[in-house]
Parts: C-alpha cells; sequence; structure tokens
C-alpha cells in the first residue's frame, strides 16, 4: 500500500515540540509548508527499485584498493 | 610588470619566475592587495583580510628562496581559503557571526598543506552560510557579487572563492563541495573548479555540511592551476575518516592535450531536463569541439539522473540537520532564515527515509559506475542556467520556471551521490556576457583523465582568457 508522505499541522506542531524547535507563528508557518516540500521529495525515493540493496552507511568510492 | 597582469598569471606562469628570481613574493602580494582594494568594495568575497600576515609570509619566501629553500610551484603564491576551511591564528567564521571570534588552534589539513608549500593566504573567503545554500548569500558578511554582472550571485556555496579567482583578487582559491559548491560558482563566475573523488582531498578541520558528501577542492582559472594544487592538497590523512590511501600521482603529467579516442558519454536525460537556450548550445558545442580534438562523443542513457535531487536532498538534509543540531539548539535564532529554515526542516525526515536514500544511492553510483564502463568521461552543462539575479527564488530554464537552488544543484548533486571527480571549465557566455561551464566527470580516483580532458578543451579555446569587466 502506497504510503502518504505528507503531515498535518497538528502533527507537525506535536512534531516540532518534540524536537524542541520554536519560533514566532510566521517562522512556523514557513516552516510547516518547507516540511511539507521536504516531505514530499520523499515520496520519490520510494520509486527507485532498491530491492536487494543495502545502504552503504561507511560510504566509500569502491575500487578505490582500501577496502 | 604590471600590477594587474601580475594577478591574472596562473601559478603556472608564476611559479617558474618566483623560482627564477624574475618576479618576487613581495610583488606579487602587493598587486594582490591593490586589486583587493580596488574591487573588494563590489565583490565581497573575503571575511578576513590578512594583509600584514601576508606580507610577512612573502619577506619570509623572498629569504628562503634566495637562499636556495625553494619549495615548489606554489612557493610565494597566493592564496585564499573558503571560511570553512580552519586556520590556526585566523578566525574561521564558517560565514556565521556566531563564530565571529573563532580561532582555531591549528590549521585544516589543506591550510596546512598549502603552509607547507609556501603558497602565501590572503584572507578567508566569503562564503554561503555555513555552506548550505547555492547562491552565496550571507547577511552576517554581506552578499556576494559575480565579477561578470554585479546584480548577480557568484554562486555557492563558495562564492567568495569564485569572485576572488574570476576577479583576480586571488591566483588560487578553494571551495568545498556537497552538492555543488564548487562546480557552481566555478560555472557562474568563468572559472575551473574540481571536485576531487570523496577521499582524495582531507576534510579534516573543515566545518562539516554533511559527511558523506564533503569534498573540498580547487577553485582557480585554468585546468594546470588545478593540477597544480592537487599536486598540494591530495593525499591520505589519517585524521579523516574517508580519506582513502591510494597513490597521487603527478596531474600536470596528465595534462597532455591528447583527447584522441576518449570515449565521452552524454546523458540524453541531461537535456531533457529543464535547460537554457544559450546553454545547451554553448555545451553542444563543447562536445562537438571536443570531438574535432579526437574524443568519441556519444549519447548514453542514464534515467537514474532523475532521483538524484530525491537521493541527494534526503541524504543532506538529514546529515546536515544532524551536524548542527546543537547549534539550532543554542543559537537558531542567529542563523540566516533561509538556512535555519532548511536545518530545521531536515530534523524532520525520520530514519527509514534516510536509509531508503542511502538505498537509493547505492542503485545511483551503479547505475553511474555502469556508463563509465563504456565511457571514460560524462560530460553535461555544469548549470542549466546563466548566474541568476541575487535573492531571486526563481529561475527560467529553457520554457520552465524552477526554483533556484533546485536549478543550480541539478545537474552538479549527482556526483556528490557517486562521489566521482568532476569539474566545471568555462565553455562560453551568454548574450547577456555570463560565463557557462562544461562539466566533466569521472571514475573515482581518475582525476587524471577528467583534467587531461578539460585541459585539451581549455587550451584549445579562448573562454579562459577572458576577463570580467570589473
Amino acid at each position: 500500500m502506497p504510503e502518504d508522505a505528507s503531515i498535518s499541522r497538528q502533527s507537525f506542531d506535536e512534531t516540532a515540540a518534540r524536537l524542541g524547535i520554536s519560533g514566532t507563528a510566521s517562522h512556523m508557518d514557513e516552516l510547516f509548508q518547507q516540511v511539507q516540500g521536504v516531505l514530499a521529495g520523499t515520496e520519490a525515493l520510494r520509486n527507485i527499485d532498491v530491492s536487494d540493496t543495502e545502504p552503504d552507511m561507511a560510504f566509500r568510492p569502491s575500487g578505490s584498493g582500501s577496502e | 610588470m604590471d600590477e594587474l597582469e601580475i594577478c591574472y598569471m596562473t601559478a603556472g606562469a608564476l611559479g617558474p619566475l618566483v623560482k627564477s628570481g624574475d618576479i618576487s613574493p613581495m610583488e606579487i602580494i602587493e598587486a594582490h592587495f591593490s586589486r583587493i582594494r580596488a574591487t573588494e568594495p563590489v565583490l565581497n568575497s573575503f571575511i578576513t583580510l590578512l594583509q600584514e600576515e601576508a606580507l610577512a609570509a612573502a619577506r619570509q619566501a623572498e629569504r628562503d628562496i634566495g637562499a636556495g629553500r625553494y619549495r615548489g610551484p606554489l612557493h610565494g603564491i597566493p592564496v585564499g581559503l573558503k571560511d570553512l576551511f580552519n586556520t590556526g591564528g585566523v578566525r574561521t567564521t564558517s560565514g556565521s557571526r556566531i563564530y565571529d571570534t573563532f580561532v582555531p588552534a591549528e590549521d585544516c589539513t589543506v591550510a596546512a598543506r598549502f603552509r607547507d608549500a609556501g603558497a602565501i593566504l590572503l584572507g578567508k573567503l566569503n562564503m554561503h552560510q555555513f555552506a548550505y545554500g547555492p547562491t552565496g548569500e550571507n547577511p552576517d558578511y554581506g552578499h556576494m557579487h559575480n565579477p561578470w554582472n554585479p546584480e548577480r550571485v557568484s554562486g555557492g556555496s563558495s562564492g567568495g572563492s569564485g569572485s576572488a579567482a574570476a576577479a583576480a583578487q586571488c591566483t588560487i582559491t578553494t571551495g568545498s563541495d556537497t552538492g555543488g559548491s564548487i562546480r557552481i560558482p566555478a560555472a557562474l563566475c568563468g572559472i575551473v573548479g574540481l571536485k576531487p573523488t570523496y577521499g582524495r582531498v582531507s576534510r579534516h578541520g573543515l566545518t562539516p555540511l554533511a559527511w558523506s558528501m564533503d569534498h573540498p577542492g580547487p577553485m582557480v582559472r585554468t585546468v594546470e592551476d588545478a593540477a597544480i594544487t592537487m599536486n598540494v592538497i591530495a593525499g591520505h590523512d589519517p585524521r579523516d575518516v574517508a580519506s582513502v590511501d591510494v597513490p597521487v600521482p603527478d596531474y600536470t603529467a596528465a595534462l597532455t592535450g591528447d583527447v584522441n579516442g576518449l570515449r565521452i558519454g552524454t546523458p540524453r536525460q541531461f537535456f531533457d531536463a529543464p535547460l537554457d537556450p544559450e546553454v545547451r548550445q554553448s555545451v553542444n558545442a563543447a562536445l562537438r569541439h571536443l570531438e574535432s580534438l579526437g574524443a568519441v562523443v556519444e549519447e548514453v542513457d542514464f534515467p537514474e539522473f532523475n532521483d538524484a535531487a530525491a537521493i541527494s536532498t534526503t541524504m543532506l538534509m538529514a546529515e546536515a540537520s544532524a551536524c548542527f543540531r546543537d547549534l539550532l539548539a543554542s543559537d537558531g535564532e542567529q542563523l540566516y532564515e533561509p538556512v535555519r529554515l532548511r536545518l530545521e526542516a531536515g530534523m524532520f525526515i525520520s530514519a527509514a527515509d534516510y536509509l531508503r536514500a542511502q538505498q537509493g544511492r547505492a542503485v545511483f553510483d551503479r547505475a553511474a559506475r555502469r556508463i563509465l564502463q563504456d565511457v571514460d568521461l560524462i560530460a553535461g552543462p555544469t548549470e542549466p542556467v546563466t548566474a541568476p539575479p541575487l535573492l531571486q527564488q526563481r529561475v527560467l530554464a529553457g520554457e520552465q520556471e524552477i526554483g533556484t537552488v533546485a536549478a543550480l544543484t541539478q545537474y552538479t548533486r549527482p556526483y556528490n551521490i557517486t562521489g566521482f571527480p568532476a569539474i566545471s571549465v568555462p565553455c562560453g557566455f551568454s548574450s547577456e556576457g555570463l560565463p557557462i561551464g562544461l562539466q566533466l566527470a569521472g571514475r573515482p580516483f581518475d582525476e587524471e583523465t577528467v583534467l587531461r580532458a578539460a585541459h585539451a578543451y581549455e587550451q584549445s579555446t579562448e573562454w579562459h582568457t577572458r576577463r570580467p569587466p570589473i
């Protein structure tokens, strides 16, 4: 089932408080817009076929001879 | 010699004259400070100037060279460092007033290598605050301005480096590149910017933005100067966990001028993306020119290019927010508002999405490597547009209006994902007189082929000889 990456204003406010983020009303309104954009961007990640692909958490360009 | 001509000389030209005593480091440094005094009120390339220190270093260089202690091609050559390269005893602000009085105890590895090579530090260069933006905006120390048109951005985040090199305020500058921050200002200011392979140049002592995508590298006026600089700053550093212990060649030896038979792939997806027609025309002309030099240029398929923004943005924002989380808590209200918003927004990215982006990175990397099994280089525009007006939020790229940040990082992000070496070299000018850059990317640790092709192109064209009107 496809996931929905969007966030309600209430969830945003709760998460922001939990993260220790605060500011003026206009700042939080702008941040809410940005967060919605960021989360929409992460939806595109779900269209990438990553089957059988592990995240390389110790990133090194392979072929370097150092591993 | 005329001071302006000294300033526009390259390290490759100045080095032999310094060695022979035909020009003195004092002459060079004094000429550059004259140039800085004349142009800095317009460009705002520097955060900190080090005139007295530089003149003292020049006097010492003269004594050393006169006594037979010549250190090599950068001895007595003026250098500027982006202000996130730690310099012992010299404040390093990272482009923020929060660090206005921060004075590191020791040099970063790159600064130490320049110092050991006898290069002379003129000052610390302006930058987008904390390197978190591609335009060169900085309310704390003033925005940077493009030497070709001061109403336009210099690009970022290494905007002061771009303007300083282009306007001959410095012979050599450095930048750091997490989503394009070396190549973007290089293209927009009409200079050469090399993002080396991840792990090739030490990050030790640099303020991080995103650990897995930060790359330090040279920003200069010619490919030869990029090679000369790489000979000094490249190499293993055990103090950087990402540094890779592979042999460092003599990069200048790669500058043979010969690209005969070199295979260059141009992804068709690059040209399906939003792209200014004048940029498209210049880049296509550059590719035809490389063909005329003997390279084999062929179209390749790179559909994964369309995933680069999602992968790169997710990783960069999550890592940057992790890097600066404590700063956000203690001093968030002092940050430039767009930088603060990006850092805060990144905290909403889940660990699952960050890991998904890392999986996407592996898929993307495999696809890019498959292309480089068939061709030696991947070529395309560095930027889809020329330098936009300062503080303009959206740009027109061909028939599409898109966000300025998305546009400026469109073609540079892929090589921060893969860590491949990538260079921007001037390949034309728009009808408005603004520079256009050609980007060439190669296999990991094969900077030599990247430099060889860029040098052959550069030396058989005249773009690099043009000077901004300032």
